[in-house]
């Protein structure tokens, strides 16, 4: 009879530990929406929890154990990890939200992933919740305010929350991009002498300030948060080096590459005596000018590869020859098809990603652009040239940018000769080259930097 | 007294005497091998599509010839062909390629992929772009008229980015390369 009892008894203690058990690891799923998009949470000890995945676009989660570092929006949480999920969803435990230590939910493990309880985060990161809905407060331009100073001038932004944000320098243009950021559009002026007045403008759904850096002028970006503020500080002036990445400032500093090829026979060098004239041209005016060949001779093919690379124009310049060729006048082979780099073909159409991969590799329409400038202004001087898409050109297809080359003439036939030979083809030629050139490398600069130079 | 004649002894001497045999054998001169008949492969006259410059050299100029060539391979119709485009056109068409006496480049042909070896001197043509594309255009038009994908350059047997400083000839060059 005894024993009977005995048995009943442990079966009992066996089911209610079993039930106990279970009753510990209960949960049940509940729809949240989250930042606007509808995902799932589960529900311990009455408290809606969210996975770490699902907070992953939100936040960032760093599992540190035995605590969970939560960063985001200006704000740092510290939780720590109560594997014992009943325990973690009373507000016995003391959490980290940013400087303030306080009684709240933490984060547990079910099923060996990381949970996080919405309540305790909302509190911490100044989100909106309750029940099955858990916000974002809009990311907004609160506060807006300046400081002129010796060497820099300083720009201030006060956010409601932690925005992103990039910054994109190109030319001498500043472009500051806060994502999904609320800003009323308007132009600003300080009392600054580097930075006179900035603009903020909104678009699709971004907010952009924009400023002219100043000949020399650097930046320089921090950010500070605060309990419940966000600041976004911008230091601008020649009190800062300007550590803006080299493609950006390429614009400003083209390199233009003119490439004679050899003479071949008679006296006088004709590419290379319009190379001369054209560089000259062109750096009397500021702009860097590099040619391939001197009279003493001409760089290896592997530098006049590298060069060409390194162009923003490169103009390769030749006389047409060849055994009973009836053939005159000046014609431009343009390049056309695949470039033999294949980086210039992964890049070419790719501009619309990033303002850095259009100053890096130009589109296929540069050379176009500045073919016909100059063949318009050959046209003005009396110069009639043709213009021939050649296929598989080696040094144009390394170039990135506007490459073409230019055969002057052809010597063997006699109307050409006595043309090329007299200085004042030379200088007409020259002329257009320059001039052509020029402005086309103005117009590319403009166009990347928004504003002229 | 032993005996002489024991099953032992005339092993032995079986042994002894096939050991002598095998020496001998393995001692006996090679004997000489017989060359294989001599077999000439038939000259036959094949006709070939020959591209040439026009006189402004910015089209092609076609002639078609005939073409002596031993056996039916296409590599020695390819060189024969190519024997062809160096001495130039024949009916006062076009224009050849390269001057008169200039060496002929050397073409192989694995599968549908020809290799043509450019002689050193043709560095020396001094040609424009024109000029320069029209010889790298004609021998592949020329080489690709009948069959073959692709024509690789090299220039002096080594291969080279370009050979006068215009065209890129870092990859093979088909057809739709040297289109009029």
């Amino acid at each position: 009879m005894n024993l009977r009892a005995d048995l009943r008894l442990r079966a009992a203690l066996l089911a209610a530990l079993l039930l106990l058990g279970v009753a510990g690891a209960q949960y049940a799923y509940s729809k949240l929406m989250l930042g606007g998009q509808e995902t799932q949470a589960i529900v311990l000890g009455g408290a809606e929890y969210a996975a770490q995945g699902t907070l992953s676009g939100v936040v960032q989660v760093s599992r540190q154990d035995p605590y969970v570092v939560v960063q985001g929006l200006g704000h740092e949480l510290i939780l720590p990890i109560d594997q014992d999920a009943e325990r973690a969803a009373t507000t016995f435990n003391t959490v980290q939200l940013d400087n303030t230590r306080l009684n709240a939910r933490t984060a547990t493990l079910v099923n060996g992933e990381l949970y996080l309880p919405l309540d305790t985060l909302a509190r911490g990161l100044g989100a909106d919740y309750k029940t099955g809905a858990f916000s974002l407060p809009a990311a907004a331009l609160t506060n807006v305010s300046s400081r002129a100073g010796k060497d820099t001038d300083r720009i201030v932004l006060d956010f409601s929350r932690d925005p992103q944000y990039a910054v994109n320098v190109v030319g001498n243009t500043l472009t500051l991009i806060l994502k999904g950021v609320n800003a009323n559009p308007q132009t600003y002026a300080t009392r600054g002498a580097f930075v006179p007045s900035f603009t903020v403008t909104s678009a699709s759904g971004n907010a952009r300030l924009g400023l002219t850096l100043g000949s020399g002028a650097g930046y320089r970006l921090f950010k500070v948060v605060r309990p419940g503020s966000v600041r976004l500080v911008l230091d601008i002036g020649p009190g800062l080096p300007r550590n803006v990445a080299a493609l950006t400032d390429a614009p400003r500093a083209p390199l233009i590459v003119l490439d004679p090829a050899p003479k071949g026979g008679g006296s006088l060098d004709i590419p290379l005596e319009v190379a001369r004239a054209t560089g000259e041209l062109l750096s009397k005016s500021g702009w860097q000018v590099k040619l391939t060949r001197s009279a003493a001779g001409r760089l290896p093919i592997a530098e006049r590869e590298k060069l060409a690379r390194q162009s923003q124009v490169f103009v390769t310049l030749s006389l047409g020859r060849f055994p009973g060729a009836n053939r005159q006048g000046i014609t431009l082979y343009q390049p056309v098809g695949e470039q033999n780099a294949q980086v210039i073909n992964a890049y070419r159409d790719a501009a619309n990603v990033s303002p850095l991969i259009s100053a890096a590799v130009g589109d296929g329409g540069e050379t176009k652009r500045l073919s016909e400038l100059l063949l318009g202004e050959l046209g003005a001087r009396g110069l009639k040239a043709g213009a021939q898409p050649v296929p598989r050109l080696y040094l144009a297809g390394q170039a990135p940018h506007a490459a073409f080359e230019l055969e002057l003439g052809w010597p063997q036939n006699a109307g050409d000769l006595a043309n090329l030979i007299t200085p004042q083809r030379t200088g007409k030629v020259a002329d257009a080259l320059a001039l052509s050139v020029a402005t086309f490398l103005k117009a590319r600069a403009a166009n990347l930097s928004g504003s002229g130079q | 007294m032993r005996r002489l004649i024991t099953p032992f002894n005339l092993v032995g001497l079986l042994l002894l005497v096939a050991s002598l045999f095998v020496r001998e054998w393995v001692s006996r001169p090679p004997t000489s091998p017989t060359p294989p008949p001599l077999q000439l492969e038939l000259v036959q006259p094949l006709p070939v599509t020959l591209y040439f410059s026009n006189d402004k050299v910015d089209g092609f100029v076609k002639e078609n010839r005939t073409v002596s060539v031993e056996g039916k391979s296409p590599g020695k119709l390819a060189q024969a062909a190519l024997v062809a485009w160096a001495r130039g056109p024949l009916n006062g068409k076009g224009l050849r390629d390269v001057p008169q006496g200039s060496a002929v480049p050397d073409v192989w042909v694995r599968g549908v992929h020809f290799y043509v070896n450019l002689p050193t001197s043709y560095t020396q043509f001094n040609y424009g772009v024109s000029g320069e594309r029209m010889v790298i255009c004609s021998l592949t038009r020329t080489l690709l008229e009948q069959s073959g994908k692709d024509v690789l350059f090299l220039v002096g047997s080594q291969s080279s980015p370009t050979l006068l400083g215009h065209m890129d000839l870092t990859r093979p060059y088909t057809k739709a390369d040297c289109a009029d």
